[in-house]
């Protein structure tokens, strides 16, 4: 047998060994314990960088470890597949996406086999292809006649110049990405699945996850946001737009006296409605829809409002409030107006200096005088002060006793509100699954039937950096339902309804019957390890929690939640900086391969650091875990076996102080 | 040879495996150090480089799987983690450390099986204590089992 340490011919060996015995394809086995270890799929954008590489090993780490315990280990590979990179790529090198997408496939599977990791290569999904998406969009249709599905006006970026919707990071700097044009906010019609309706038991949820960090958790929990508040209403002398109220949400009703105005979105009713017969409003209104509709873009915007004239009657005093109309202020969120405390709320405070509003202190200190505010909002809670009826009560007493006053007189009540809004799951692009639905020649819409679907993406196609291809063919859209003429919807579902419900269809990927062979998915499920970066921590792992319990109710699986331990691993960086092409500061795992073998690879992505921290990157780390190989190898090597004896009763100190080494590094390690 | 179940820890438990690694690393060097002069050596050493192999096999399968038939003529089962023995971990002496008055003043060598008074009468006669307890009383003795010893004195 050589004597040299040669990676490349080991372990190409051993992998050909590996694939054609089938020595990682599971099946289900009742009589041994499961155990199902899942990293995050990627996207295929091209080729794995050190990020995929590291999330990929410590998942794979803990498969084997798993396997040597001797349970029966699921460990699946498959493909993010669908999502705008690929057009770009499109246009960029005049290839069709699905083209693109596919080579990178081949691509970056030849480089996770590379690497040695033990997936069941059987079970390999993408998730551009028909046999997957046609279950989503059954389930679509199956959630639209539960009513969990519904479509509504929702504001969307507008590139006037390149006539197309925009997603959010195309946006840049206010501007479109491609024809640099001043984007506009626009509302079209786009489908929503009521999360909201399982907000409650996603927020109960997260106390059963005891195996995820508890950042994640706590991440969750603030996006959906619960909390008490109260609803109640401003009256108006005439109604406009037919309405004789504006409508708000508080969750500081102990403020109500505080109130000096109120701001309504732009696409408020009464906004519009007024705007009609006047210029400078409608040229106002102008203004606002040429901001992103980003929250983080919202945020950073400079405040801009319009007083428009309009009085409305507060609720208990009787005064009159000047109703403004403000850019921050967005329709999509809750009834598209807020009532104003700048004394008591640091939005409205800012807004209120900008604008010479006045400010009213109604709350008091911890010494219990009113609150200074003059530098600043107040916004800690205390006794009430300046509010007839309630000076002195404390947050509790004055929530209570106000919102039962409010409700006296019709002019409120206390709900429970969330900060979680409904999932907006249409996109204007082409390369996506096409939602499922018809729109019909005399309005409304209906879902394709069951036995006509899958409705396919046609994949040959030319891209012309503007407008989707299924959008600019006329032909494509043409459907006959019933010998009448209707149209398919040309939007297609957001990518993370792909990546919502995968690790699922793991369990049987190549099952015809349904969306889910339940017996497959009940003996696999839940995923018990899963692996994956920190900035999934809401979206992803939400969306997933919740496709999870519409899997439930739909009985296609019997647990509550999809992933029963989690680990978020921590950024691979060069020189103190995140590894990224834009940096330049990237590090190919394909040369690394080469030159040391995947060994050597995943051995210092394993000892740099540990996994859920930062892994600081350094040439000499790879070195070292190369020569300890090589150590490794040689003291094997040159040892001779011949020659052991059995262990005699009288070992020597030495020896009986080596073997507790032995024994005490086997139990650490473990 | 199991005598106690016991809760896996770096990789299964933690899941820090570069402090499994690390340990990992430190075990070869000493199987490297050993001499390897009898039968027992060579058994020991042997024993060493098995668990080696198998607890590096999630992190560096191909070095594993291809090394195991070299040592061992067999090929490799992955459905097996190195036994734990024990026994192996009992130590026939402890290293104790003595406080006086909470101050770390020396080391003392102890039979495994020695009890409180034993160690307790080592710890006085070690000779650096000794000297800080010359001119003093003692009011306690504190014995922490297997770790340390404190003397209390005036």
């Amino acid at each position: 047998m050589s004597q040299e340490y040669t990676p490349q011919t080991l372990e190409l060996a051993l992998q050909a060994q590996w694939a054609d015995t089938g020595r990682f394809a599971v099946q289900p086995d009742t009589t041994r314990e499961k155990f199902y270890c899942l990293a995050m799929f990627p996207y295929p954008s091209g080729k794995l960088h050190m990020g995929h590489v590291r999330n990929y090993t410590i998942a794979d780490v803990i498969a084997r470890y798993q396997r040597m315990q001797g349970k029966n280990v699921l460990q699946p590979m498959g493909w993010d597949a669908f999502g705008l990179p690929a057009e770009n790529a499109a246009i960029a090198n005049n290839v069709p996406p699905a083209a693109w997408t596919r080579e990178n496939i081949a691509h970056m599977r030849a480089q996770l086999q590379r690497l040695g990791y033990a997936y069941d290569w059987d079970r390999e999904i993408a998730t551009c292809d028909p046999q997957y998406y046609q279950w989503e969009q059954w389930f679509f249709t199956q959630l639209y006649e539960k009513g969990l599905v519904y479509k509504k006006m929702a504001t969307v970026n507008w590139d006037p110049v390149d006539q197309t919707v925009l997603a959010n990071e195309q946006v840049i700097d206010g501007r479109g990405w491609r024809s640099g044009a001043l984007v506009e906010r626009r509302e079209i019609p786009q489908w929503f699945i009521r999360i909201t309706s399982y907000a409650e038991e996603l927020l109960d949820g997260l106390d059963t996850l005891d195996g995820w960090p508890e950042a994640v958790r706590t991440m969750q929990r603030n996006w959906i946001g619960k909390s008490q508040g109260v609803e109640l209403a401003f009256g108006l002398e005439t109604p406009i737009a037919d309405l004789d109220k504006i409508e708000v949400f508080t969750t500081r009703p102990d403020t109500l006296h505080g109130v000096t105005y109120i701001s309504l979105a732009a696409e408020h009713p009464i906004t519009l409605a007024l705007a009609e017969k006047h210029p400078p409003l409608e040229h106002f209104i102008d203004t606002c829809k040429q901001t992103s509709v980003a929250e983080a873009d919202m945020a950073q915007a400079e405040k801009l409002g319009m007083d428009t004239g309009l009085r409305a009657r507060h609720p208990l005093s009787g005064e009159a409030i000047p109703v403004w109309v403000a850019n921050y202020v967005l329709m999509d969120y809750g009834s598209g107006a807020v009532m104003a405390v700048p004394a008591h709320d640091e939005r409205d405070w800012e807004f209120a200096r900008k604008y010479d509003l006045p400010l009213k202190t109604v709350i008091c200190d911890h010494e219990g005088n009113p609150a200074d505010t003059q530098s600043g909002a107040y916004t800690e809670k205390g006794a009430l002060t300046a509010s007839p009826g309630f000076d002195g009560c404390s947050f509790e007493e004055a929530f209570e006793g106000i919102a039962a006053r409010l409700e006296e007189t019709g002019m409120g009540r206390t709900t429970t509100q969330f900060r979680l809004r409904d999932w907006g799951v249409s996109r204007q692009r082409y390369w996506g699954t096409p939602i499922p639905m018809l729109n019909l020649a005399e309005g409304g819409d209906i879902p394709i039937p069951a036995d006509r679907l899958p409705s396919l993406l046609p994949e040959d196609v030319a891209m012309n950096g503007v407008t989707s291809p299924i959008k600019a063919d006329p032909e494509w859209r043409k459907f006959e339902l019933a010998g009448d003429a209707c149209e398919r919807e040309t939007d297609t579902f957001d990518t993370f309804v792909q990546s919502s419900w995968y690790y699922a269809r793991f369990t049987c990927p190549n099952y015809t019957e349904g969306m889910l062979d339940s017996e497959q998915a009940n003996y696999w499920l839940p995923v018990d390890q899963y692996v994956g970066g920190i900035e999934h921590a809401i979206l992803h792992l939400l969306y997933s929690r919740f496709f999870h319990k519409l899997m439930r109710d739909a009985g296609l699986v019997s647990s509550d939640e999809p992933f029963k331990r989690l680990l978020t691993q921590g950024m691979v960086l060069k020189d103190g900086a995140k590894m990224s092409k834009s940096r330049g500061n990237t590090v190919d795992p394909q040369t690394l391969i080469d030159r040391y073998g995947a060994d050597t690879v995943r051995l210092f992505s394993m000892f740099a650091a540990p996994p859920e921290q930062s892994l600081e990157w350094s040439d000499s780390g790879v070195e070292g875990a190369n020569r300890f190989i090589r150590r490794l190898w040689r003291l094997v090597h040159d040892f001779d076996s011949t020659k052991a004896a059995a262990p005699s009763d009288a070992l020597s100190g030495e020896q009986k102080n080596l073997r507790r080494k032995i024994h005490e590094t086997i139990a650490k390690v473990e | 040879m199991r005598p106690l179940p016991r809760s896996s820890d770096d990789y299964g438990r933690r899941q820090t495996f570069n402090t499994a690694v690390a340990a990992i690393m430190e075990l070869c060097n000493e199987l490297g150090r050993h001499p390897s002069e009898d039968g027992s050596d060579h058994a020991i050493i042997s024993e060493g480089l098995h668990a080696v192999l198998q607890m590096l096999w999630p992190i560096t399968p191909h070095l594993s799987e291809h090394l195991w038939p070299v040592l061992t003529g067999n090929a490799f089962i992955e459905s097996q983690w190195p036994e734990l023995d024990e026994t192996a971990l009992s130590r026939d002496e402890l290293e104790i450390v003595v406080q006086v008055n909470g101050k770390v003043r020396g080391k003392i060598k102890v039979p495994a099986s020695a009890d409180n008074a034993e160690i307790e009468s080592l710890a006085k006669s070690q000779e650096n204590v000794h000297r800080f307890l010359a001119d003093k009383t003692i009011r306690k003795v504190i014995v922490v089992p297997q770790k340390l010893v404190n003397i209390v004195a005036q």
